[in-house]
């Protein structure tokens, strides 16, 4: 067991950033404004899951999004307690330990606060091992575990609980309750026990958003940054090209998803390789010279050339020098089931990925 | 897939210089000459992955509408050595170019549909061979024979086992052909673009369980698409023709409210072309857009097509401010039937599309001709006013179409319409200064007579003439749409007053 | 002719500018007052051709940031209260001081302006007396003003239908995507306003005392000017306008219109570029994890070593240095140097500019292609109604964002749109220099 720090909190901020892909930080740097205060009241633990009792019941805490963001719309402050309580209402019985649903971005890092209110430890696992858009898209669904019962809370104080066997139908509902409250919801999901997280999530993926956020926040040469980062992630640094081209609406979309898409053309101005990205809120596809060089669920992040910093959409413009660094995503995900799951097609990008094998 | 039967190999510069890729655009043009073995329209990204080299690769519009793929697919055709990639003219962005600069390969921009120039090319080359080919070229040629949009949506439907398949504008079926089953993935292809001509669709229903995929179905609707322009348009043509009569007609409503004898000195034969009878008796339709609406040529053209569903043989007029028809109707009719049919046939397509529908009082002979058509179009506006895509009858309203009036000429119009005996009586200023003498007072007899510095009696004595003119003021309803006529019309006293 | 200001409390420096040309400069230090300061500085250009003179442009951001904040009541608007401190929004320290009373009221909306919450007007109107009492300074930020004005409106119609005289500011005139983004700005704002009243008043008149003829303007943060009486209104987009002239000010004197900067002074080095001689924003002010303020400003950052050289444009290596008898850093050669006061010379030479930032629905390509192009319309139009030229009003930026797991069909409009007719920068086309002639 780990009592994270203050510096840690600050690292653990960054490290969720990096495995973004891009989304806006706003909200990741409001949480961590609002841990660092809160942390002079509390401890945040952090514990690997084989601490716990195999029988302890874990829950997962998360964001589910759809309109105004988070940083557009602040939570009130209860609404992740009021998922919890209504969890244990539900089963009957106490939750031991608070883990992630997305080791990554906002979700990453919201536990530390729902641990600080509640004085539950965080678990070392999540069920992503990066961001994935939707709430079926987890290794504990691969691995049979049930999504709920799920709770839900919002903003306004309204709040639901959801009885739903499969993964897919939980997404559609939860995703349609979240558009009435404001934008976003507070849930609590995947209540299961520390045996199932054990064998069904990954782990280590906590620890690793501070490890990033070391690696990044240093003051270190750039280059000194990346050698450290492929040898932590096991990373590729895909191009450094220079922005040429944006678009919105470059391929045409499902109604319903949670989605925009933007493309971004880039070029090495050393290789004079054409890079293109396909973006739909996270980067999904990596062209170079129109051969595919990664593709979801590979992690794909954007770094600023000269300062080794992540860059968000937002703030890329026509001209700027970028890194396009790719993470491979945890095995599983790999698998025939993982990419059916996560795989290019289930974000209608109608190809094969390069680490499939048939 | 096709293979060339003839010892002289295509080229891609002598195809693209004077056959039949001599209309698309060039891109970029390779360095290299590039032989064409074969022609091959792709659907997926896989199927590039198995071109023979030599191959012109043509994407399917459905394809080329992600970037993304564009550059993929360049990629795989450069990796299989093809000769030439050719691409919907609206997809390709500078950084496609770029990209073909870069692997150095032929890169074209079709601007018609990508099938038509697949299966020209495919000509040129000589020969046919591929089943898939074969198909869709007589598929093509099957629908190239049908001359009416109906006829050429049965034809793709009955091609691909009786599935539903519909010519689309903006959510409005303009026609639909097939089976009845509306459950399925739709499949949506433009129609080729045309200036200022409506966006339409043509849209397939695939059943989720049996038969084609989504991806070939749109292959159809794409070989297709052209035939189903071709046929509207020609129909098009032929209903303005049909309407140039009521056009006239139209035309002359607006200018004098003028008698069956006037129309014929204008327009000698007009009746008879119209195939009116002075014993038959008529209504006249009035289909409204509202004014903001901006003009668009193929809106008429849709309006049209719906309106075949109503009336196929009765001619609709594009007119100032809408459309006219005129519909001769027999007696054994009960009364509102036509407002019935309307709104059964095309009422919620009226609705989606902001327009309105009115229509007049049933005349028999031909004697008011104008004034039915103006019926038609003053209840149309009301229901453009009230309630979008409504049916609105002129016989309903009444008085009250003046509610929805917005100028003193349109008041006045509805006046002439519905109180004629008033404005021809010879004492009808007289009349509209004690009626509204009488509704200024809140109805009060002995306030209006007051006002008017006349004794109670005498002005009760003239009241009696205003039920004569057609002035129903126990009827509540109308009590409003009289107080605005009348208003309206003492406007028009005002000058004699001031003499 | 036309002059910059820059205007201090106790000073203000002045140039008079024909085309690229310093005619006149002035400088007053140590004056009485601030308005003593700005009548010096205006009489002393004036000895030449006062006549002639069309255009005056003030910088007050240096007046603005000295000045102490008016007091604000922050009125807050969402569904529900924070349930504890640490998930209150909090003001960054510049503000906090200022914001004497924070109220909260039940309200807000969605992204598709659908009412997440109804408005408590009722409780609000009970209370309105002892929420604006002892303030004449109010800022009003609601859940959901990027996608609808309506309950801001509501209540400032309420405080105004009580006390007409209080000055209000809304959060739906800034454009940010997060809360505390727009409460910081909105209440920063409101605290200026007071300040921004007087300036916009005095300065009015002491321009039309000394120059009748000449229209009177402030610089804006993204080194465009606006009329100066809407710097009662929003004198938040006033604030920190030098970075902004500076750049354009280089940009014309080294008739680069289209360059990236480099600046070296004695204090730093920075960077940041113009497109069409005008600089080129972002659309918020960071400060690190503090709240960004909602204001487009000239987008200038720190020159480092690893600064990536862009081979296509130009580059102008500027030595603004006093002493310059030290090579510059990182082994760079000036391209250009002068001693000039280029901040103020941007300032004189401020092209009207308007800026439209925004969210539209849209379904598929042509809408978005209409909203953008509605967008531009209207950021052309707003630079006209402020006496651009019709003929050479421009669209320097307009881009579509679409917004990261945001509903569907929601995207971000953000246009510039700037008068090209007097850029003295002597770079446009001759068809173009007749304007800048007469």
């Amino acid at each position: 067991m780990r009592t994270l720090t203050s510096i840690d909190v600050g690292h653990f901020s960054t490290g969720a950033n990096f495995l973004a892909c891009h989304i806006d930080p706003a909200a990741v740097f409001a949480y961590e404004d609002m841990i660092q205060r809160a942390l002079p009241t509390g401890d945040v633990r952090l514990l690997s899951v084989g601490e716990l009792d195999p029988e302890d019941l874990v829950v997962a805490l998360g964001f589910v999004t759809q309109g105004l963001a988070i940083a557009d719309m602040p939570p009130v402050g209860d609404e992740f307690i009021g998922c919890i309580r209504e969890i244990e209402k539900k089963l009957g019985r106490k939750v031991s330990a608070l883990y992630s649903l997305a080791a990554g971005n906002i979700n990453g890092i919201l536990p530390l606060m729902a641990g600080l209110q509640t004085a539950l430890p965080i678990v070392d696992s999540d069920p992503m091992g990066r961001v994935l858009p939707l709430i079926s898209q987890t290794t504990l669904s691969l691995g049979g575990v049930d999504i709920s019962p799920i709770a839900v809370m919002g903003v306004t104080g309204e709040r639901a609980t959801l009885d739903v066997k499969d993964p897919h139908r939980a997404e559609t509902l939860v995703r349609s309750l979240v558009i009435e409250l404001g934008g976003w919801a507070a849930t609590a999901m995947y209540p299961c026990t520390a045996k199932q997280l054990r064998e069904h999530g990954i782990h280590g993926t906590m620890t690793r958003m501070i490890k990033i956020g070391e690696i990044l926040d240093a003051e270190e040469a750039v280059e000194r940054k990346y050698v450290q980062l492929v040898d932590l992630l096991n990373a590729t640094r895909v191009a450094r090209a220079r922005v040429r081209h944006m678009e919105s609406f470059s391929r045409e979309r499902e109604l319903g998803l949670p989605t925009q898409t933007t493309s971004l053309t880039l070029v090495d101005e050393v290789t004079g390789h054409i890079i293109r990205l396909e973006i739909e809120n996270e980067i999904l596809l990596v062209l170079v010279d129109g051969a595919v060089a990664a593709a979801v669920p590979d992690i794909v992040t954007l770094l600023s050339a000269e300062f080794g910093r992540v860059v968000n959409l937002d703030d890329v413009r026509v001209g700027h020098l970028l890194d396009v660094v790719v993470t491979p995503a945890a095995p599983i995900w790999y698998t025939d089931a993982g990419l059916n799951l996560a795989g290019p097609p289930a974000f209608g990008l109608p190809l094969q990925h390069p680490r499939r094998h048939d | 897939m096709t293979r060339p039967n003839r010892a002289t190999r295509l080229d891609v510069a002598s195809v693209v210089a004077h056959g039949s890729l001599r209309t698309v655009t060039t891109l970029y043009a390779a360095a290299a000459k590039a032989v064409i073995d074969g022609v091959v329209i792709v659907t997926d990204l896989e199927t590039i992955r198995r071109v023979p080299p030599n191959t012109v690769v043509v994407l399917s519009a459905h394809m080329g509408s992600g970037g993304w793929q564009v550059s993929a697919a360049l990629r795989h055709a450069w990796e299989r050595r093809a000769s030439a990639v050719i691409i919907p003219y609206s997809t390709y962005a500078e950084s496609v170019i770029s990209l073909a600069e870069r692997l150095d390969i032929n890169l074209m921009a079709a601007e018609q549909d990508p099938s038509t120039v697949a299966l020209a090319l495919a000509a040129e080359i000589g020969a046919v061979k591929s089943v898939a080919e074969v198909d869709l070229a007589q598929f093509a040629r099957a629908v190239t024979r049908e001359s009416t949009v109906s006829n050429v949506l049965k034809t793709i439907s009955y091609r691909l086992g009786t599935l539903r398949v519909t010519l689309e504008h903006d959510g409005t079926v303009l026609a639909a052909a097939g089976g009845a089953d509306r459950d399925g993935v739709p499949v949506h292809v433009d129609l080729p673009a045309i200036e200022n001509w409506v966006r339409v669709k043509l849209v397939a229903l695939v059943p989720k369980i049996r038969g084609y995929g989504p991806d070939e179905v749109r292959t159809f609707l794409e070989v297709a698409a052209p035939s189903v322009q071709a046929a509207w348009m020609a129909g098009e043509i032929n209903d303005m023709a049909a309407s140039a009569p009521t056009l006239a007609l139209a035309e002359l409503s607006h200018a004098v409210m003028g008698d069956a004898g006037t129309i014929d000195q204008v327009y000698p034969n007009l009746l008879a072309t119209l195939g009116w009878h002075a014993n038959q008796s008529y209504v006249a339709v009035w289909i409204s857009h509202p004014r903001h609406q901006p003009h668009r040529v193929g809106r008429t053209a849709i309006v049209r097509l719906l309106w075949r569903k109503v009336w196929a043989r009765r001619p609709l007029a594009e007119v100032l401010g809408g459309w006219l028809s005129v519909i001769p109707v027999s007696d054994e009719e009960g009364p509102g039937w036509i407002e019935i049919r309307i709104r059964e046939k095309i009422g919620s397509s009226l609705a989606e599309l902001g327009f309105s529908a009115g229509t007049s009082r049933r005349q028999s002979g031909i004697d008011d001709l104008p004034a039915m058509v103006q019926e038609a179009r003053v209840a149309a506006e009301y229901g453009i006013r009230v309630a979008p895509g409504a049916v609105t009858s002129f016989g309903q309203l009444g008085v009250g179409a003046v509610l929805a009036c917005t100028d003193d000429a349109a008041v006045t119009l509805v006046a002439g319409l519905t109180l004629p005996e008033l404005l021809s009586a010879p004492d009808r200023d007289q009349i509209i200064r004690d009626t509204l003498a009488f509704l200024d007072n809140q109805s009060s007899m002995t306030l209006a007579a007051k006002s008017l510095k006349l004794h109670r009696n005498t002005l009760q004595q003239r009241m009696n003439r205003v039920r004569d003119v057609g002035i129903h003021l126990d009827d509540p309803a109308q009590l409003l749409p009289i107080h605005i006529i009348l208003t309206v019309l003492k406007r028009g006293l005002r000058v004699p007053d001031t003499d | 002719m036309r002059i910059g200001l820059r205007l201090e409390e106790h000073a203000c420096h002045g140039v008079m500018l024909a085309g690229r040309t310093v005619v006149a400069a002035a400088a007053v230090l140590d004056a009485g007052s601030l308005t003593e300061a700005a009548e010096q500085a205006l009489f002393r250009l004036g000895q030449i051709k006062a006549a002639t003179v069309s255009e005056i442009v003030v910088d007050v951001g240096r007046v603005l940031t000295s000045r102490r904040l008016s007091s604000v009541a922050v009125i807050r608007v969402s569904p529900r209260p924070p349930a504890d401190a640490f998930h209150t929004s909090r003001l960054p320290r510049i503000v906090e001081g200022a914001a004497t009373r924070i109220l909260h009221v039940r309200g807000g909306h969605d992204i598709r302006a659908r009412e997440l919450a109804p408005l408590d007007l009722a409780s609000f109107k009970k209370n309105v007396a002892t929420v604006v009492e002892g303030h004449r300074n109010v800022a009003i930020t609601a859940l959901g003003a990027t996608s609808t004005d309506e309950h801001e409106a509501r209540i400032a119609d309420a405080i105004l239908a009580h006390d007409s005289s209080v000055r209000i500011s809304i959060s739906h005139d800034f454009f940010a995507n997060a809360f505390r983004d727009r409460d910081f700005t909105t209440t920063l704002n409101s605290a200026l306003m007071e300040t921004g009243e007087f300036l916009a008043i005095t300065l009015e008149q002491l321009c039309r005392r000394h120059y009748p003829g000449a229209e009177v303007s402030f610089v804006k943060n993204d080194g465009g000017r606006a009329r100066i009486r809407q710097l009662a209104g929003t004198p938040v987009h006033a604030l920190h306008p030098e970075p902004a002239s500076q750049l354009l000010g280089l940009a014309l004197l080294a008739t680069e219109p289209d360059c990236e900067v480099i600046m070296a002074d004695d204090k730093a080095m920075t960077v940041g570029a113009t497109r069409g001689g005008i600089p080129a924003s972002s659309s918020l002010i960071r400060a690190g994890y503090e709240a960004s303020l909602a204001t487009n400003a000239a987008a200038v950052e720190n020159y480092t070593a690893n600064h990536p050289i862009h081979p296509l444009a130009p580059t102008v290596v500027a030595d603004l240095r006093k002493d310059r008898g030290e090579p510059l850093p990182f082994g760079l050669n000036a391209t250009f140097s002068t001693h000039e006061d280029a901040a103020l010379i941007g300032c004189a030479a401020a092209p009207w500019t308007a800026w439209i930032d925004r969210l539209e629905n849209v379904d598929n390509k042509e809408d978005l292609q209409q909203v953008q192009r509605l967008a531009e319309e209207d950021a052309k139009s707003i630079v006209i109604q402020s006496g651009g030229s019709p003929a050479l009003t421009r669209i320097m930026e307009s881009n579509a964002y679409a917004l990261p797991y945001g509903n569907p069909g929601i995207v971000r409009v953000r246009v510039q749109a700037a008068d090209e007719s007097d850029h003295g920068n002597g770079v446009q086309p001759p068809h173009q220099q007749q304007r800048v002639a007469t």
